[in-house]
């Protein structure tokens, strides 16, 4: 009993370190938001200073307002298509063969192997002919090649978890493949699917490359936002650190309210996957 | 009436109805549905990505340069001046330090908070979610705080090792640190993803077979490794591919966080390929490179499906 | 089947979103409805230029005006440092009408003429109709404006001259006992390693490799003759690669060696101009070589620590090169050769550069180094400068050194070799003979590959 007892104190004191780990590029970066510049590069660090707005005025006074409106719309738009594209697709490889589906497999493999920045030049050039570089549709269209393949490979997991015995009762009934998806086969991996949504939109909404080289002026997110005090001279951290905060602070409190379905979700797809 | 009947009744009430109602498109739809149902996000995918694809790998054969016009075809000259080029093997080096360091950390330290996870008490719930955290910061994020926190003369990790009277290194400016410091700043964000995909895995081990092993007599920690760890294989296996996939696209981090410096020293290959293409704005030599990390990682994908195993 | 025909129209209903919005987001729109005195009036221009720098922010508060003057409306677009060069490049590769004018760099100019990408300015230079008579295009210094200027025709508009300066802080200087900066490179050196303490190191210059050489080309500028305006200190008209030749290579790769390894703060191998501004403004370094564009913020208190005790220097020129030893780094403004709007354009430009923009830019402390000749030497404008500033500009400008890369298309290829010369020759104990002979044979393997030697182009 004692042993068991001092094996949990461990186990926890770890975790609890562990936490702290974690916790101090969080601190940082709170500290460092609410720092004059000047007080933020100080060696040694100092870690209370007189606490400022400036940070945030000189962020919002960039425009990042717009940029986070951007992200909000940016992630909505991918987030929503992918969805509606990879939902489906998952479905059709849970469920069995159908033409091009090796090809299809491989593929999705490929471009999952694939660094965007091999590709971003001539994707550039392609969008431009078609007049999409700077909107939203061009941004939407890249986000999506990159979250479909993760998506359909965890969708088709989950939806490998729905019994098929249910699904092939309706079928002897009559009812059309379509009907047996909507009814019976979204509703059972519908956690799952949320989770997937919620990963998605996450990684969405933490994109910066794409966005940096095919988005516009008016359509850049957040992500690239922040990087708009780098500059030619020197940068500014405290704005920097600001923009983060203003990042990471939806992301925390989506997690918070989602907790559970966000862990099922990036369980439940490994187990199947 | 409908609502009081049995499901199945339902549904093939559902099913009589449909079947009479616009049939001949319907059966079609049906016959064909799982096509109608993946075809649509196969065209998207392959309508964007193709062409950069396909032209990519065509850049690889010319001299296309950003700045300079005109272009023309040079064969495999690209290929010859990688295989010549003093950088490229140190470079290769570098993507394959960083992508197996990274994984077989991860994945061990992830195992261990996996484990960790799984202790009953009351907030484990929380602490779990605290530990997503980390995956859902973006990218850009973690590079600048990391490359704050690594920084010489103001930066919290040398000012706590000055506290405790150990040595401070010099984070981002010794060659032989570069890569340890991107390992370092990519596990903070690596290690809570492994261990929540580990921690389900743990999860489906069935208690009996743990109970039936401590019952032959068996220590714990042998149950662990001969019973657990074999049952999650396929997780492991999943796991690891993932990571190490992942691990080959690191880019903006390590741009951000060392620029690749000292010189070359943390430089892998995809941040050579930018550097090469939209620095030096020489995009076919660039995209010549692209094919050889695409090798890369196939070549390095392939190894895993044959070594590692999958099943339990 | 009502599913499958709504999530058919959801489909539609996308795809014919996703065109409206890609309808949606084109830039210029064209309305000629001008009168003889506001000719262009109407029209849209978009003007891309860098975030985060004071000059720029500047001229942005100036567009209300100069809407209101010329009736033609501005798209300021203001892009990251890590963008620009790339969407520029790009957007001009792909012959993009969204773009008009444009801030940028004069290095890239012989490639930028080569591809056709720029539009010459001097038929609007020339013409009383499109260019006022207070305009004065020649008071825009000749030196500075020439690196604009390729095969006899003007591509760019110089709007400002920053050039390379030594920021040094008076009191560590008093504190060690030496009374004034240095004179030339070995004093430089020795003051360097005196005022490196246990408090702070002694000298500091970007020594990062991805720095496109901001690090050394402001220094080896003393120990490398400088040959002509368009290859200045790379190469001689027979394109023999100046920095290379012994015995200056082994003298200035002996100093690079000794100063960065020795007085400069560890890790200076993957500095960028971040880090150095930062131990500048913290006061953790005595000495920092750099462009003079990071003046505001050094001088600014609320982001730097030193801003009462900074004073800047230029070091004097060497006898090897005793004319052209301050490395001038130009901003110009230029023209996109596919606008629809060239006439629109060609007004803003003349609006950002003129003497009454750069004045009041220069009294804002917005814009410390104009390129006008006029408001460099007008009182209150010096007055305007941080002390020792202007005599340090007075001199970089009479010493100017406006190549900071080979006026060549092939000037930016030959960087790596450079760049990986550089850093070997900081972060290694290689023979500095043995490091400058690679990095010789590196560029001259490209010229090589680029078809030199060729004919030296006549300006």
């Amino acid at each position: 009993m004692r042993r068991r007892k001092g094996i949990l104190a461990l186990r926890i004191l770890l975790l609890i370190i562990g936490l702290v780990l974690i916790g101090i590029p969080f601190l940082w970066i709170v500290l460092t938001a609410f720092k004059e510049p000047v007080a933020a590069d100080a060696s040694p660090p100092i870690f209370i200073s007189p606490l400022t707005l400036s940070n945030f005025t000189a962020l919002f006074q960039d425009n990042y307002a717009q940029s986070l409106l951007n992200s909000l719309i940016i992630t909505g738009l991918a987030t929503g298509f992918t969805l509606i594209f990879g939902i489906p697709a998952g479905y059709a490889f849970a469920r069995g063969k159908f033409r091009g589906r090796g090809f299809f497999g491989a593929f999705l493999l490929f471009s999952r192997m694939v660094p965007p920045v091999i590709y971003i030049i001539p994707l550039f050039l392609f969008f431009h002919l078609l007049n999409l570089i700077g909107s939203f549709t061009g941004l939407t269209l890249a986000y999506l090649t990159g979250l479909l393949p993760f998506t359909v490979w965890m969708s088709a997991s989950y939806f490998q978890g729905v019994p098929l015995e249910l699904e092939e009762a309706a079928r002897v009934d009559g009812a059309s493949r379509l009907r047996i998806f909507v009814k019976i086969a979204l509703p059972l991996a519908l956690p799952g699917i949320v989770s997937v949504g919620l990963l998605i939109g996450i990684a969405a909404w933490g994109e910066y490359f794409i966005p940096l080289i095919l988005g516009g002026f008016s359509t850049y997110p957040a992500t690239v936002g922040i990087v708009d005090f780098v500059g030619i001279d020197g940068s500014s951290w405290g704005p920097m650190a600001a923009g983060a905060l203003c990042l990471i602070v939806p992301v925390f409190l989506a997690t918070l309210v989602a907790q559970r379905s966000l862990i099922d979700g990036l369980t439940s797809g490994a187990l199947k996957g | 009436m409908a609502t009081d009947a049995a499901p199945d009744v339902r549904v093939r009430n559902a099913g009589v109805r449909v079947r009479n109602a616009g049939a001949h498109v319907r059966a079609y739809i049906d016959r064909h549905f799982l096509i109608f149902f993946s075809w649509p996000a196969l065209i998207v995918m392959l309508a964007v990505t193709a062409v950069p694809f396909v032209a990519t790998i065509g850049m690889g054969f010319t001299n296309y340069n950003l700045v300079l016009p005109g272009w023309r075809f040079i064969g495999f000259a690209n290929f010859v001046e990688l295989w010549h080029d003093p950088q490229t093997l140190p470079i290769i080096f570098n993507t394959l330090y960083i992508v197996i360091g990274l994984t077989v950390l991860s994945t061990a330290l992830g195992l261990l908070l996996a484990v960790l996870m799984r202790t009953a008490f009351p907030g484990i719930r929380i602490v779990r979610s605290l530990y997503t955290l980390p995956i859902m910061t973006a990218g850009i994020v973690v590079a600048i705080t990391w490359r704050a926190m690594f920084n010489n003369q103001s930066g919290w990790i040398n000012y706590f090792l000055g506290l405790l009277h150990l040595p401070q290194p010099l984070w981002l400016g010794d060659p032989h640190l570069a890569i340890p410091v991107v390992i370092i700043a990519s596990l903070w964000t690596a290690v809570p993803f492994q261990a929540i995909l580990l921690f389900a895995g743990l999860l489906t081990v069935p208690r009996e077979l743990q109970q039936a092993a401590e019952v032959d007599g068996a220590s714990p920690f042998r149950v662990f490794w001969h019973v657990t760890l074999v049952h999650i294989r396929p997780v492991l296996f999943i796991v690891v591919l993932l990571r190490l996939i992942d691990g080959f696209r690191l880019f903006e981090q390590i741009q951000e966080l060392t620029t690749g410096g000292p010189g070359i020293a943390s430089t892998p290959l995809s941040l050579q390929i930018y550097n090469t293409g939209l620095l030096y704005q020489r995009l076919g030599y660039a995209a010549a490179m692209g094919v050889v990390l695409v090798l890369l990682v196939a070549l390095t994908v392939g190894i895993i499906f044959l070594v590692l195993p999958r099943r339990n | 089947m009502r599913v499958a025909r709504r999530k058919y129209a959801a489909v539609g209903a996308a795809v014919g979103l996703a065109l409206a919005l890609a309808a949606c987001s084109s830039s210029s729109s064209t309305t000629n409805s001008g009168n003889s005195s506001e000719p262009y009036a109407g029209t849209t221009i978009t003007y891309e230029t860098y975030t985060a720098t004071p000059e720029f922010t500047y001229y942005k508060s100036l567009m209300p005006q100069f809407t209101a003057k010329t009736g033609i409306k501005v798209n300021f677009v203001e892009l990251p440092v890590s963008s620009i060069d790339q969407t520029i490049q790009l957007q001009l590769k792909s012959k993009d009408t969204g773009l008009d004018v444009f801030s940028y760099g004069t290095e890239d100019l012989p490639g930028f003429v080569a591809a056709g990408d720029v539009a010459p300015l001097d038929s609007y230079l020339n013409s009383s109709a499109d260019t006022a008579a207070t305009y004065n295009f020649s008071d825009v210094a000749p030196a500075i404006e020439a690196s604009c200027q390729s095969g006899g025709k003007t591509y760019c508009v110089a709007s400002h001259a920053g050039g390379a300066l030594l920021y040094y802080n008076t009191a560590m200087f008093k504190a060690a006992g030496i009374t004034s900066p240095p004179q030339n490179p070995t004093q430089l050196l020795a003051d360097a390693k005196q005022l490196t303490t246990p408090a702070h190191a002694g000298f500091c210059v970007r020594g990062d490799k991805s720095q496109a050489l901001y690090d050394a080309f402001q220094m080896w500028n003393w120990f490398i003759p400088y040959n002509n305006p368009l290859t200045g200190t790379y190469f001689d008209k027979s394109w023999n690669f100046l920095i290379g030749q012994e015995p200056n290579a082994s003298a200035f790769g002996s100093f690079y060696r000794d100063i960065l390894q020795n007085a400069a703060p560890k890790g200076i191998a993957t500095y960028l101009v971040d880090n150095c501004l930062q131990d500048f403004q913290q006061g953790r370094v005595a000495m920092w070589q750099d462009d003079s564009g990071s003046i505001p913020l050094v001088i600014d208190p609320t982001q730097s620590k030193v801003a009462n005790t900074v004073a800047f220097w230029e070091v004097p020129c060497q006898a090897v090169n005793p004319d052209h030893c301050a490395l001038v780094q130009p901003f110009g403004v230029w023209m996109n050769n596919a606008s629809l709007h060239k006439g629109a354009a060609w007004q803003l430009i003349q609006f950002l550069t003129s003497p009454a923009t750069q004045k009041g830019a220069a009294l804002s402390k917005d814009l410390l180094t104009p390129s006008r000749t006029s408001v460099l030497t007008d009182p209150q404008v010096v007055a305007a400068l941080p002390p020792t500033f202007d005599e340090a500009l007075k001199y970089i400008l009479a010493h100017p050194d406006a190549a900071l890369l080979p006026g060549i298309p092939e000037g930016t290829e030959i960087i790596p070799p450079i760049a990986n010369g550089l850093s070997t020759l900081v972060t290694t104990q290689q023979s500095v003979a043995s490091v400058m002979a690679t990095m010789t044979s590196g560029v001259n393997s490209i010229m090589k590959q680029a078809g030199y030697p060729k004919p030296f182009p006549s300006s």
